[in-house]
């Protein structure tokens, strides 16, 4: 296996399409029935939060010479241990995976096309991810290099065609919901700006792992950014009580674009180009971030191997995880913040914790957390 | 071998995949394209009556006049079904149709009086639910029987629901009507504090054969719609045959609804107290007496419209102020007043000012009987002072706050240009 | 299917830079060594070259002696003038002292000075081959060498305009099939001493001169040793005929669509192209030459837009519209038609439905046909003559097309579109990405049909993911977009005005950066 490297502008392009390309058309509306009319906060309070998440991250990294995080976790925990915690994130990542096809296929069935079933969409989206991630990581990142700069043009485009209906009074009263609908609202975000910590496994191909701390908190804020603006966006003119009840919130707020004059009518198609493509790279990182853990854990050299099984696991997952799209809406709003919180932040924490040598842990003043004894 | 038997699973979900069938396939020619929706409520049988404008596609790119008597389009079909709910009754209609119903590009929906009295909640929900419809579709509110309504021809376009839709269209700044679609009706409702409205269509009666101008009169103290002309042409004088009659739409008033359901009608001056609150009121003129108080009157036309409400919550009273900036243009004079001395401007514009004002309250009267708030003046005081609306009860504002509130009007108009010429040099005519 | 997919997948991977351990062979020839006696040496002559009628065994003698030799050479091949007056007429005229001696031999070498380019072979194969380019062989008694004299006069095609690569502005020069002569032209071009050339013969059977030249110092030298060892590996073919089998043999990932060589017929390209660190390759008997290492982006950039002002920028942004348009236009719209009428804007809705009224062919079968349609078209008007070419291309597009809309066929719309795809296309300045375009156009017009706006973009997808995993000559093929380099972007999507180039691109990983001083806007200050 040759060693691939990539430099610090792809890995954060390849980290903001991870973060972006999902939340920006499903997670408006969840953080909206949180928070109602303050979501904008509880989408900069996640951002903040994604960056402690990159920040602990690029520590946790740092600390063990920027190696990737499958072979921190066997230096800390030692050999068996390390391989079973490998064991559980690869089922962190299958679902991950699993669950990011299944909202793929269930927004184009639904939004576009609702009588081809689901299953279609899944196999051939899978298969053509999986070609992608055959080629390795460095094609991967070329390729969210390209995709990132289209739908920034594309977001900022639909933006901008609204602006003669942003009606700012549509935010106040400002600041009424209270104080834990707006951390719940930004615990719900961190379940996906906390995907930076993906970060970790690219260290053992970043070209200058110095600067990948910088990378990371740009994809973060760029992340952060946009969906603050999606959010204030929406409920300026989309407003309150319909974000939180529309499921699809990118969707409806682009169909109500009509310039008529223009004939800037219709433009759903955007919306489709921005999710394919997203989606299409993230997917494609995810499968080739699950085949390369595989590879550590089992001590595999070629993990290319794993790729086709891969596939075929994360379509029947996707199909048979999820019985209706409400067990899907359900996942994302309740379950998922809680799974990435103990996958993403609290165990790279731990091992964190645990990678200072034990007289320091128990002795050093300034040590967070309990005790280990 | 097993290189084989992979070849084989491929192959197997290739040909599943690509031939099973592309199941959202269509053609277009597969398409009835509905471009109007007359939805009714039939309260004795509980039932919902649709009634859908389709169009004809041999119609179409032909240019189609053609057929039927002039100035009788006849591109459109209709196909009246009823059902228990909105959706039922809109299955119905494949029973009728050789082509399957499309409903994306419609754009127009009538809503029938007793639908709206009984409340827009039933039809509101398959409205936003289903994705062929979009929250831009136009909503109007029509007093007349909906089927009749759509069996109307169309005075300019080719068909009356191009006719209907370019109304809303194109004539989107002219003050005679309200200015609404769903997706703003929906989003009133949605508010507590504001109540929505919608704009109101109806038909006109004309022998289509000789030219007939639509006529509407001034309209009375107490608003009522029959104040205007039916019927009978310039000399006063009334038709004698009522047959080959076609109805023409006529845009005009706005239809107002205490939470979802139909409070009243307000007519086209009405609706410019309203549109001069809402801002975007342009092009509306006003008639004002002369500022010497000689005979003849001054007209004078709306440039520019903003308005701000501002609110002040008083002892636990709350108060509003409606602050109106009015630009205008002189459009006509029939005194023979010079009026350009800066005491005229300012008797112009004070009596301007005074016409604005009577607009309003005119609205407010009406508003306040109906105990409908469509000014938003709930929500604007929702949003200034949180802590007073949350202690209020729900209806509260509504039932007793509204009716007794305390609205000060202050309208601030401006006379800008006068058009082409200054004085009137036929001034002398006018004694 | 599925091996035939993955040993797709594989030959797209990573090639490294590195010194390549083939091994450069070199045609094997069979080595004949030159006996000593004019007798021997006419009759193994004989053997090897054969008794064609073109070829002449001229005996004549040398000298006062009246020395016998013998003369062979292609007719057809010399310039029989210069081969009289320079050749036989000063041999003839020689002063010899003796006969059958080294000494002589030395002497009527040195006669021949003024030929130009003398050649000693030993051995009677290589020797043959040089009469067989248009050289004269001396053969004389005495001596183990044979001479091989330059008395080339090769039929030759005059210098006129590529006919596929006009342009506006710049030299209506084009390269001619003899090599040397676009050698030569290049040399106008470019009279620097760092020009340097290689050649080698490639074909078993053709042995066409093949040719790199390169900028020493400005090339890589890592890409340099790269295209050698590719050209020497591929000599033992049996056939060079055209720059295209070189092509062929020496590309990156040859199961590819898009190429990954550049080729033009402009002289003047190929030296703006040498002093941006490239290597161009000479093919003899083809006016065709490659230029390695490409990029995607040069193909869409022509040596015009270099010599006119803001029109390179302004062609550039156009062309980019027009590869879109030409791959996915008619896609889109089959996509929408079938599978999301929703987007059609309203005022489109009506006309687009009224035009496909009576038509019998789905929209996808419809575009479909109309593409084959249209390529025939265009391949028939390839293949006729010049003049009339055009005029049936034109003429039998319009007229089947007036016809089968009357026939009520295909709709107008779909000819609109069909003709607007193919006139993009025609914008692509490079022919072999055109061709890729009309390739790749069917494949996504099937997706389309297939699957709507989703199948488009999952193809496009694909497209992207196997344009950014190609390298040409190792570098990544979509550069500067993908790796990014903003520095070289600025020639992609516009072009920089001049006074800005102060830099050679970096995607030629040249190793002398620098082109020009920094400060040369100009401007009344200046």
């Amino acid at each position: 296996m040759q060693t691939v490297k990539i430099s610090t502008y792809q890995a954060a392009t390849l980290l903001t399409i991870t973060m972006l390309a999902t939340s920006i058309l499903l997670v408006p509306s969840n953080v909206a029935s949180e928070a109602g009319r303050d979501a904008w906060l509880s989408f900069i309070l996640g951002t903040l939060l994604g960056m402690l998440t990159a920040l602990l991250a690029a520590a946790l990294a740092q600390k063990h010479g920027n190696a990737g995080f499958h072979a921190i976790a066997e230096k800390v925990m030692g050999s068996l241990p390390g391989k079973l915690l490998g064991l559980l994130y690869l089922a962190f990542y299958l679902l991950l995976t699993a669950s990011l096809i299944r909202e793929f296929a269930s927004f184009m069935a639904t939004a576009f096309m609702p009588l081809t079933p689901i299953s279609v969409f899944v196999l051939l989206f899978t298969v053509s991810c999986i070609c992608t991630a055959y080629l390795g990581l460095e094609v991967i990142a070329r390729l969210s290099e390209i995709v990132l700069p289209v739908i920034v043009f594309f977001l900022l485009l639909i933006l901008f065609l609204q602006s003669d209906q942003y009606e700012l009074s549509a935010l106040l009263p400002l600041l009424r919901t209270p104080p834990e609908n707006i951390l719940r609202g930004a615990f719900v975000f961190w379940g996906w700006s906390g995907q930076v910590f993906f970060l970790l496994l690219l260290y053992p191909y970043l070209e200058k792992p110095g600067q990948a701390l910088k990378a990371s908190l740009i994809a973060v804020s760029i992340v952060g950014f946009f969906l603050t603006a999606g959010a204030f966006s929406l409920e300026t003119v989309l407003q309150y009580p319909l974000t939180e009840r529309t499921v699809f919130a990118l969707l409806a707020f682009v169909r109500l674009i009509n310039l008529t004059g223009f004939l800037l009518e219709r433009v759903d198609a955007v919306v489709i180009v921005i999710w394919v493509a997203g989606a299409f790279v993230k997917a494609s990182f995810m499968l080739h971030i699950t085949s390369i853990s595989l590879a550590q854990v089992f001590g595999v050299t070629e993990s290319r191997h794993f790729l086709l099984p891969l596939a075929a696991l994360n379509s029947a997952l996707s199909i048979f995880l999820f019985e209706s799209s409400k067990e899907l809406e359900t996942f994302i709003h309740f379950l998922w913040p809680i799974i990435t919180l103990f996958f993403l932040v609290l165990i790279p924490f731990l091992l964190y914790f645990l990678s200072f040598p034990a007289s320091k842990r128990s002795s050093a003043p300034g040590n967070k957390g309990g005790g280990q004894q | 071998m097993k290189t084989r038997l992979l070849f084989l699973c491929l192959l197997t979900a290739y040909t599943l995949l690509f031939t099973g069938g592309c199941w959202d396939q269509g053609e277009l020619e597969e398409l009835a394209l509905v471009q109007a929706i007359g939805i009714d409520y039939l309260p004795q049988e509980k039932k919902f009556e649709v009634t859908t404008s389709i169009i004809r596609p041999g119609e179409l790119g032909a240019g189609g006049m053609e057929g039927g008597i002039e100035g009788d389009a006849e591109p459109m079909r209709l196909i009246t079904t009823r059902g228990k709910t909105l959706s039922g009754a809109m299955e119905q209609q494949n029973a009728f149709l050789s082509r399957r119903a499309y409903y994306a590009h419609n754009d127009v929906v009538i809503v029938g009086e007793k639908l709206a009295s009984q409340g827009m909640h039933l039809i509101l929900d398959r409205l936003t639910r289903e994705r062929d419809t979009r929250l831009t579709l136009n909503v109007f509110v029509t007093g007349d029987n909906v089927k009749e309504f759509l069996r109307g021809g169309s005075r300019l376009e080719i068909s009356l629901p191009k006719e209907i839709r370019q109304m809303k269209l194109r004539t989107s700044q002219r003050s005679l009507r309200g200015e609404a679609n769903l997706l703003d009706f929906i989003q009133n409702l949605l508010q507590s504090g504001q109540d929505p409205y919608l704009p109101v269509v109806e038909m006109r009666e004309e022998t289509p054969t000789s030219p007939r101008e639509a006529e509407i009169g001034e309209t009375g103290k107490d608003g009522k719609r029959e104040n205007e002309v039916n019927g009978e042409n310039i000399n006063g004088e009334k038709e004698e045959s009522t047959e080959n009659k076609v109805g023409y739409p006529k845009m005009y008033g706005t239809a107002v609804f205490r939470e979802d359901r139909l409070a009243g009608f307000l007519d086209g001056y009405e609706t410019k107290g309203l549109l001069y609150v809402e801002e975007g009121l342009i092009d509306s003129r006003k008639t004002i007496n002369d500022p010497e108080g000689k005979p003849g009157e001054i007209v004078l036309i709306t440039i520019d419209n903003s308005s701000r409400i501002l609110t002040e919550v008083v002892n636990g009273k709350p108060r509003i102020t409606v602050k109106i900036e009015e630009e205008g243009d002189i459009c006509c004079q029939t005194s023979a007043t010079n009026l350009f001395t800066p005491e005229n401007f300012r008797r112009m514009e004070q009596s301007k000012e005074e016409v604005i004002k009577g607009y309003v309250k005119d609205v407010l009267e009406k508003t306040r009987k109906w105990e409908t708030d469509i000014f938003g003046f709930g929500n604007k005081i929702k949003q200034n002072h949180p802590g007073y609306w949350e202690d209020l009860e729900k209806g509260e504002w509504r039932e007793e706050i509204y009716p007794k509130l305390e609205v000060e009007i202050q309208v601030e108009s401006n006379i800008r240009r006068t058009g082409l010429i200054e004085r009137p040099p036929f001034y002398e005519y006018y004694q | 299917m599925f091996k035939y997919i993955k040993n797709l997948i594989k030959k797209t991977r990573y090639k490294s830079l590195q010194y390549s351990q083939r091994s450069s062979r070199q045609p094997e020839h069979p080595h004949y060594p030159v006996p000593r006696a004019l007798k021997d040496k006419t009759t193994t002559l004989g053997q090897i070259i054969g008794h064609s009628p073109d070829v002449i065994f001229r005996r004549f003698t040398l000298g006062f002696n009246r020395q016998e030799a013998l003369a062979v050479y292609v007719d057809g091949l010399v310039n029989t003038e210069y081969q009289n007056e320079s050749f036989f007429k000063p041999l003839m005229a020689l002063e010899l002292i003796g006969t059958g001696k080294a000494s002589d031999y030395e002497t009527i070498k040195n006669s021949l000075v003024n030929l130009g380019e003398i050649n000693e072979h030993d051995c009677l194969w290589a020797a043959s081959l040089t009469a067989l380019s248009g050289d004269t062989l001396l053969l004389v008694e005495g001596t183990e060498k044979v001479l091989s004299v330059n008395t080339r006069g090769l039929p030759e095609r005059g210098i006129e305009e590529p006919k596929r690569e006009t342009g506006v502005r710049g030299p209506h020069e084009g390269f001619v099939e003899n090599f040397r002569t676009s050698i030569a032209q290049l040399r106008i071009r470019l009279k620097s001493p760092d020009l340097t050339f290689e050649t080698m013969r490639g074909g078993t059977h053709t042995n066409t001169d093949v040719a790199f030249c390169y900028m020493k110092g400005i090339a890589n030298p890592g890409i340099v040793e790269e295209v050698k060892h590719r050209l020497r590996r591929i000599t033992h073919t049996d056939n060079i005929l055209e720059s295209g089998n070189i092509e062929e043999l020496i590309e990156d990932n040859p199961h590819s669509p898009f190429p990954q060589l550049e080729i033009t017929e402009r002289p003047d390209k190929a030296v703006s192209q040498l002093l941006e660190g490239r290597v161009i390759i000479f093919t003899d008997t083809t006016p065709f030459v490659l230029i390695a290492p490409s990029l995607f982006w040069q193909f869409i950039q022509s040596s015009d837009d270099y010599y006119q002002r803001w029109m390179g920028s302004f062609v550039r942004v156009i062309r980019i519209i027009a590869l879109f348009v030409a791959l996915f236009l008619p896609s889109v719209y089959v996509a929408i038609s079938s599978y999301h009428q929703e987007m059609l804007p309203f005022a489109l809705i009506l006309s687009v439905a009224s035009v496909r009224e009576g038509i019998p062919f789905p929209v996808f079968v419809e575009a479909f046909l109309m593409e084959v349609v249209f390529e025939f078209l265009r391949e028939a008007g390839i293949r006729l003559p010049m003049q009339i070419g055009q005029a049936v291309t034109i003429i039998g597009a319009l007229l089947i097309g007036e016809a089968a809309i009357m026939a009520n066929l295909v709709s107008p719309a779909m000819l609109i579109i069909v003709a607007s795809t193919g006139i993009a296309s025609f914008l692509i300045p490079a022919f072999n990405l055109a061709i890729t375009l009309r390739l790749l156009r069917f494949g996504i017009i099937i997706m389309a049909g297939l699957l709507g706006l989703f199948g488009v973009m999952i193809a496009f997808m694909l497209l992207l993911t196997h344009l950014v995993s190609l390298r040409s000559f190792g570098v990544p093929y979509m550069s500067p977009l993908a790796p990014l380099n903003l520095r070289d972007l600025k020639n992609v999507l516009i072009r920089m005005p001049r006074w800005k180039e102060d830099k050679r691109p970096h995607s030629s990983r040249t190793r002398d950066t620098r082109r020009q001083d920094t400060d040369l806007q100009p401007g009344p200050e200046n």
